[in-house]
């Protein structure tokens, strides 16, 4: 068909919202790691630490029994296995276990995010349309935070609806009210912070692949970079916000309210995130300028 | 009626100027944007797309409301990059339907232009394709299906028929021509490929070291006034020092073996003849032609790096 007798239609539109526009390519990006076998796979295999947190639940709610130790007295071996406690919810996400799979996630998606772009070139076709770096940033940011929420934020909100009709009273509820808002803000700032920053990585890096490798270095690097200073200056409470997932695991503990595992000042954790967000913002916006997204 | 005028533009990137006090109107139908490479044809195309901020003077694009953002800019303008790009993963649909709802589309409707603009383009069998599997061609047309999805009233082609073999070309050539003649829009066409730009464009602007160096319809351009004749002649010592010497402006070495001498209009082709006679030689062929796009751009820019205002049909 050519041109001339295609019938081109004229269109009349009404302009859609930023918010649409940029929820338009967040959308696109939730499901991006779901377009292949492995992608899915791979999102199943990251929902691990979630999948046992489930298995604990169930035990705690009397579906399996061990030799008579379930239901509530999982709660005195550790927080962490008492749906009673916001411990438990945090679990999949900020446990020691669940680290590995929640930096295998952000990897996957958030660091890849933007450089996979910049790598096909994609940006020329993205940035000359009805958004800039800025929405564009935001859209990947949010679609990664969305995909990594379903398994940190979503999972553990869903597992205390799950607790909340399997406790036999109204007790559960009056007392998982009083620490569940904290708990859900916890854990959305968690999954904030680390998915922006791994985003905004993602903007320095040429290739996914490097994208990748950087965030992984950034993230186990400054992790093992804060254990060995922490040794050499004892005390020293700034040692372990060098790591950004300590900081930011311990900001998210003290929004919660839970105790923290590694005991150091939030108001140093906090500085240290914010001190973080704003150096990989302003790095990732003198690389995405508009300048760069033609020839 | 003009499309795009640009008035007094000057762009800088820091101590660079890349475009230097530009003055040119665009009109509309398809007009041909022309120059070598770093002349600044992308700085215009970035500051007509809104990527950019000339460092002074105005460009107005029709449609557009004055102090538009960039963003409201485009869209109402569709571009075409030059090179290779795609959002990865992504099939011919999803990447046009993408390109609609960023351009501002609601879904359903991004949906449904996504399958029209593809059909247009030539698309409608292999959309559901992943397009970094797409030949050269059909990623050239995905592009013109994304610039085209939004319907904007004016088209920015930066190189479109790059990397296509002949058939590719021809298909695109047609696609081009069909979106100014049939259906109305502007089409600013960027390219190297000057007989593509012959054959689609009215009008084109040449630019040069951030220079306007020529400008007009394509016709005038390349009317006779300044004429070209293709010669063949028998052997002649410093044929070139001959012609020169008898007026031509120009002396170039043809395809077919003998030389292009372009002539200005007060040189007869009888004078040819005699000074290759009187350098002892003979004239064994000799045709008369229009000057081709080629030619004026290279005369064009040729005048300017010598400072000299080109003869003709430029501004």
């Amino acid at each position: 068909m050519t041109i001339f007798g295609s019938g081109y239609r004229a269109l009349t539109y009404e302009p859609t919202s930023w918010l649409r526009r940029v929820w338009a390519l967040a959308w696109l990006e939730m499901r991006g790691l779901f377009r292949t076998r492995w992608g899915t796979i791979l999102f199943l295999v990251c929902q691990i630490p979630l999948i046992r947190s489930l298995f604990i639940l169930t035990i705690w709610a009397g579906f399996w029994s061990f030799g008579g130790g379930g239901g509530p007295g999982l709660g005195r071996m550790s927080p962490e296995f008492s749906p009673e406690h916001p411990a438990f919810y945090l679990a999949p996400a900020m446990s020691e276990s669940g680290f590995v799979f929640v930096l295998l996630l952000t990897t996957l998606v958030s660091a890849r995010s933007i450089a996979k772009d910049r790598a096909a070139r994609g940006l020329e076709i993205l940035w000359t349309r009805g958004i800039g770096p800025g929405g564009y940033f935001f859209g990947k940011w949010l679609g990664s935070f969305a995909l990594v929420g379903v398994g940190a934020v979503l999972g553990p909100l869903a597992m205390w609806v799950f607790a909340q009709s399997a406790s036999p009273d109204e007790s559960f509820a009056a007392t998982s009210m009083e620490w569940l808002p904290r708990t859900v803000l916890a854990l959305l700032f968690f999954t904030a912070a680390l998915t922006g920053l791994a985003t905004a990585l993602s903007s320095m890096a040429r290739s996914p692949n490097l994208a990748s490798i950087l965030w992984v270095v950034v993230v186990v690097g400054a992790s093992a970079v804060a254990r060995v200073f922490s040794r050499l200056f004892r005390g020293e409470p700034w040692v372990r916000a060098l790591s950004p997932w300590d900081a930011a695991k311990r900001t998210a503990e003290e929004i919660a309210g839970v105790t923290p595992r590694i005991e150091f000042d939030p108001a140093v954790a906090v500085g240290a995130v914010l001190l973080y967000a704003a150096l990989v913002l302003a790095l990732a916006r003198r690389k995405l300028r508009t300048e760069e997204a033609v020839g | 009626m003009i499309a795009v005028s640009l008035c007094d533009v000057t762009i800088r990137y820091g101590d660079f100027e890349a475009v230097a006090h530009v003055s040119a109107d665009f009109p509309a139908g398809a007009v041909g944007l022309l120059g070598r490479n770093g002349a600044g044809k992308t700085s215009i195309l970035k500051a007509l797309l809104g990527l950019v901020r000339p460092t002074s003077g105005t460009l107005t694009i029709s449609g557009v409301p004055e102090g538009a953002t960039a963003v409201e800019l485009r869209r109402h303008v569709g571009y075409m990059p030059e090179k290779d790009c795609f959002v990865p993963g992504l099939n011919g649909f999803e990447t046009v339907r993408l390109a609609a709802e960023l351009s501002g589309l609601p879904g359903r409707e991004a949906a449904r232009r996504a399958h029209e603009v593809l059909w247009l383009c030539d698309l409608g069998e292999q959309r559901y394709r992943e397009v970094s599997g797409y030949s050269a061609g059909m990623r050239q047309k995905v592009k013109l299906a994304t610039a085209l999805v939004h319907d904007p009233m004016t088209l920015f082609l930066d190189e479109p028929t790059n990397g296509l073999d002949p058939d590719g070309r021809r298909e695109m050539l047609e696609l081009v021509e069909g979106l100014a003649s049939s259906l109305g829009k502007s089409v600013v066409l960027s390219s190297h490929i000057l007989p593509d730009v012959e054959r689609v464009c009215r009008d084109v602007v040449v630019i040069d070291r951030g220079r306007v160096v020529a400008s007009g319809p394509v016709a005038e351009l390349t009317r006779a006034s300044i004429r070209v004749l293709d010669l063949e002649t028998g052997p002649v010592d410093e044929l070139e020092t001959v012609l020169r010497g008898a007026g031509a402006i120009e002396v170039e070495p043809n395809a077919r073996g003998g030389v292009a001498v372009t002539l200005p209009e007060s040189i007869a082709t009888r004078d040819v003849f005699r000074a290759v006679a009187a350098a002892g030689g003979e004239v064994r062929r000799l045709v008369e032609r229009r000057r081709t796009l080629a030619e004026v751009f290279l005369g064009a820019v040729r005048a300017d790096e010598a400072g000299a205002p080109p003869a003709e049909g430029t501004e």
